[in-house]
Formats: C-alpha cells, structure tokens, sequence
C-alpha cells in the first residue's frame, strides 16, 4: 500500500459554538489519503468542504479529533504550525482577492519570502510558478491590481505553487471563469501534479472535471464524508449519488441506463473515449450476434 | 477573536422584547440608562438592576450572551472600581501605610460597577433583539423632527443601515484574506511593534480593494433602483405602536418612579 500523507481521526468542527448560530460545518471525518493521489472533493454548498480543507493546513483547529501530515500530529506542537503550511499549499476560493503587492513578482514571491528562503531561491520559484501557470515575463513586473479576472487568478495559484508544497488544494479553483479560463487552470493543476508528483485536492462542483482528472474522490455530504474510493468505484454508485441529489457525469448516466436496458456494458466508464470503446465493442459483438 | 464581538449582533427570536416596535425600545433605553443615574443608592440601583433581568428574561435569550457582552469590557470596569476604591475619599475602613481605603469608596465602586454592567447589558439587548434595518429605522423617524432645521436625517439614517449592514462581511472578508494570507505562511503573531504593522499590509491592501469594490458595486445597484435620497420615499415597513409598547412603557415608567420612591423615603444605609 502507498505511503498515507493526509490522514483524519474523528474530525470534527462547530463554528459559533455555544450561541443561536451554532453549527457542526464537519462531523467525524475519518479519512486516508494517500501520497501522490489526486483526490476530487465533491458536495453541495454548505457540506463542509472548505472547513474540511482548512483543518488540513492547521488554519482552523479541529474542535475534536485529530489531522496528521506525513504522519505528524499537526496540533501535537501548536507553535511549529507554520511549517505545516508550507508542506500543504491551500488556494482558497476566489484567491485573487488576497492579491496585494506592487507587482505581480513580488506578490508570488509572498510565500516562498515567508519560508526564509534565499533571494536567488525566491527568485528561481517565482519564475518556475510563472511558467506552470502560463505567466510570462512581461506579467511579472505588472500590478496585480491591473489584470484581468482569469489571470489574476493565475498570479494567486502562481504564489501558492512557488512554495512547492508536497500536498496542493485548491477549492474551487474555476469558480467564475469562462470555459476557456477553466480548461487552462484545469490543464496547469494536472502538468503540476504530473511534473511533481505532489498530492492534489481538487474541491470542485463539476463531475465531469473530477471524473477526467481525479484518481481518487471523496464525497461530502450534510458534513460527513459520506463516501470515498477510486474515481471508477464511486461513480459505478449513479443511483446513491443522484439520491444526494449530486450530478453524476454524463457518460457515466447514459451507460446506467444502458445497463438497466439490458445492454452488456462495463460498470464504470467515465470518459467520452472509453465510452467510444464500449459502444464500438457492443456493436461488434451485437453484429456478430446477429449474423 | 473577531467573531467574538457580539456587540451590535442580531439575535433572531419571537419573544415580546423582539416584537416591540424599535421606536419605542430606542426611547426606553435611554430613559433606562437615564434611571441607572438617577438612583443614587444600592436598593434603588437593585430596582433597575432587576428591570434589566426581567427584560432578559422576557427575550429568552440565552444568559450567556449577558456574559459575552460583558466581558470585552470587563478591563474598564476593573479599572473603574479599582480607582474608586483607593481614591474615593471619606472615612477610612482600612489603612495600610499610605493606602486608605474608605467606605464611600468601595460603595462607589460597587454602584459604579452595577451601572456599567447594566448599561452595557441593556444596550445589548436592544441590539441583540432588533434588526439592524429596524434601528436605523427607528431611529429615522425619532429624529425626523430634525429635518425641520436641515438635518440629513433619511441620509444619515441610510449609511447607517449600509454600514451596519456591511460590518458582518467586512468581519468576515477580514477572516477570509486573514486565512489565505497564513496560508501562505505570513507571520502575524511573532515579532515587534513595527514588524506586526507591517504584517497588516497584506490584509488591509486587499480589504481595502475589496470595500472600495463593494461600495461601487451598491452604488450601481441603488442607482438601476432609481434611489434618489429620501424626499417622497414611503416605506414597505410601517412602524405602529401597539399595546405592548404601551406595557413596557409602563412597566419602565413604574421602574422610574419605585426607584425615586427608593431615593426619597428608602433605607439612609449604602447610599453616596
Ligand atoms: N466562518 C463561519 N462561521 C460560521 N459558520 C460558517 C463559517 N464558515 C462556514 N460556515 C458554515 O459551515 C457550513 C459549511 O461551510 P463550508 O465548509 O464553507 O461548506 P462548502 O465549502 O462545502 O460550501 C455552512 O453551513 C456554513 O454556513
Ligand atoms: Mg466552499
């Protein structure tokens, strides 16, 4: 079995506890991820995933149970926290609206900065994070400030790339971009997580783009983590996932029917190719049949 | 931190306390906090106190949220009663080299005490049990009389309204920007005086932006609304008095007066 980078014990987290607002965002979650995955996060507004990624990186200290990083307890030594950050890059959602330095340089160099590395260093990762995420050089002298929307979102991912961390999550990182603008940041995390290695944590709200990309997803429900596995396990579920009420891709709909009608067609096909493939190889088998 | 300041929070409810018209809550209090002046010794302090507990008891809000108000606080009225007892001057009940506490002054720092509490709770309360929309509203219509020698009145009352209501989104975008920017490993513990101001630049460049944002973006809205001030406006909401406005009025007016009977004929002991 792969080596466990991310782990939970019984995580659980209320916001406004004790007052009217009082309200349980993550209720006992317990999961394993493992190093080098590519895990989609999937459930409806309200379900608690960003709660849920925020423990990751000890921003938000769980009110119960336990967060392990490499096998480190996160809160074991609450002053060596920020070590933590650097290890699990988190891009939150809209991330432009942190931008907030002179130049765009300067605003990617923000983190790596934070972690005292060397001025050559720093610079060596900026123009690294520039190029993952398609800035080129003449970007990097710019205000942030004079940008457009897609591309200042590019700057916010650049400046948490540039700290190399060893998990990345990002919470709904096409939230509010044309398709254009989603397919290029989509294209830029799979390069990163391919060229790294690193471990991936996509929060998304399309099952399409989780069923391309993700090896592994985990579904959040009414804040529990309601299921997690392979991506082709979990969407072989079609009909828990519509009882939740969550779209299940396309493809994976059309050949649930398709099996409900009798056709012998393989439990899990995610993508427009493979779909290819079984319609062509029913076909052949359906002539043959009949000759 | 932020998220504790529940000064100024709305508490939802249907109690008596939430239903009273804002007008009214707004001129009780006042007349509330003029009666905590007004009387001048323990019993008749004890009176207003009790009014106060009443009137949380009718909102059935929960007893914490006295103690969550009180506590940000709590420094004043430790600083309060702590100069009042060692410099209040009168007839010494205890002397030790050249501190000399007396009787008056540890009388005045326990009424000192009981009016800060009970003004700081009462106030609460009215914002705990009424919309900010409602106070501002309130408040517009007791001042109206204003308008009469050229006070904005409706203007006034309105960036009231927009800045009670964007102070919870600011608190909030404040956390937000606050957590991508430790996310990315900035420091805002560590350090000295300067090095913890410079530490704010990356919240407040982005906060900044993001107010000045919001601001354009209301304008645009109020203005495709056709806004345009306050003369011939009428309103969805119209505030009428009912009986329990009367009730509470009432009860506070018999409060005032128990309280000046206290004053002229109670007991002579732990009064100033
Ligand atoms: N700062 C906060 N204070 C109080 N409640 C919050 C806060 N942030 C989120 N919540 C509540 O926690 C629940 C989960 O929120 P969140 O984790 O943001 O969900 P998701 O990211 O899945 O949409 C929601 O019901 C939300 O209202
Ligand atoms: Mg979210």
């Amino acid at each position: 079995m792969a080596e466990i980078i991310i782990k939970t014990e019984n995580l659980s987290y209320v916001y406004s506890a004790g007052t009217p607002y009082e309200h349980r965002a993550i209720d006992n979650i317990n999961i394993e991820i493992e190093k080098g995955s590519f895990v989609g996060l999937i459930g409806h507004t309200g379900s608690g995933k960003s709660t849920l990624i925020q423990h990751l990186n000890g921003l938000i200290k769980p009110t119960s149970g336990k967060v392990f990083v490499g096998g480190e307890n996160l809160w074991a030594n609450p002053k060596d926290i920020r070590k933590f950050r650097f290890k699990v890059g988190l891009v939150f959602q809209y991330p432009e609206h942190q931008l907030f330095e002179e130049t765009v340089r300067k605003d990617i160099a923000f983190g790596p900065k934070n972690m005292g590395l060397s001025d050559e260093e720093i610079e060596e990762r900026v123009l690294e994070a520039a190029k993952h995420t398609g800035l080129t050089a003449d970007y990097l002298e710019k205000s942030p400030f004079e940008l457009s929307g897609g591309e200042k979102r590019r700057v916010a991912i650049a400046g948490v790339l540039a700290m190399k961390p060893e998990v990345l999550i990002l919470d709904e990182p096409t939230a509010g971009l044309d398709p254009k603008g989603r397919e290029f940041i989509l294209s830029e995390i799979k390069a990163y997580h391919e060229n790294t290695g690193a471990t991936v944590i996509l929060v998304s709200h399309s099952m399409e783009d989780v069923a391309r990309f993700a090896s592994h997803v985990l579904i959040m429900n009414h804040s529990k983590a309601v299921m997690y596995g392979e991506t082709r396990e979990i969407f072989k579920r079609v009909d828990e996932l519509c009882e939740m009420g969550l779209e299940v891709p396309q493809i994976s709909r059309v050949f649930a029917k398709l099996r409900e009608k009798g056709c012998e067609v393989p439990e899990s096909v995610l993508t427009v190719a493979e779909a290819k493939d079984a319609v062509l190889k029913l076909l052949e088998k359906g002539g043959k049949d009949n000759a | 931190m932020l998220k504790d300041i529940t000064f100024g929070q709305y508490f939802p409810g249907d109690s008596i306390i939430h239903r009273l018209d804002p007008r009214m809550k707004l001129i009780l209090i006042v007349a509330y906090i003029v009666l905590l002046f007004v009387a001048d010794g323990l019993f008749s302090l004890l009176i207003g106190a009790g009014m106060g507990v009443i009137f949380y008891a009718l909102s059935k809000l929960p007893w914490k949220l006295v103690i969550k108000c009180i506590k940000p606080i709590m420094p004043i009225i430790i600083f309060t009663a702590v100069l009042n007892i060692f410099f209040v001057e009168g007839e010494p009940l205890f002397e030790w080299k050249f501190i000399s506490i007396s009787e008056k002054g540890v009388l005045t720092a326990v009424l000192m005490c009981i009016r800060i509490i009970c003004l700081i709770a009462g106030s609460s309360l009215l914002t705990y049990t009424t919309t900010p929309i409602a106070l501002t509203d309130g408040l517009e219509r007791l001042m109206k009389p204003l308008q009469k020698i050229k006070v904005p009145v409706h203007e006034l009352s309105m960036m009231m309204t927009i800045a009670l209501r964007f102070i919870p989104t600011l608190i909030d975008e404040t956390q937000k920007i606050m957590a991508a920017q430790k996310a990315r490993g900035a420091d805002m513990e560590s350090g000295n005086v300067i090095q913890k101001a410079k530490a704010l630049i990356p919240i407040l460049i982005p906060l900044f932006v993001s107010a000045f944002r919001r601001a354009d973006e209301l304008a645009l809205a109020m203005e495709c609304r056709c806004y345009h001030g306050g003369e011939g406006r009428t309103r969805m909401k119209q505030l009428k008095l009912s009986g329990k406005d009367f009730g509470a009025a009432l009860f506070v007016a018999i409060g005032f007066a128990a309280i000046i009977l206290m004053n002229m004929f109670g007991p002579e002991v732990f009064r100033l």
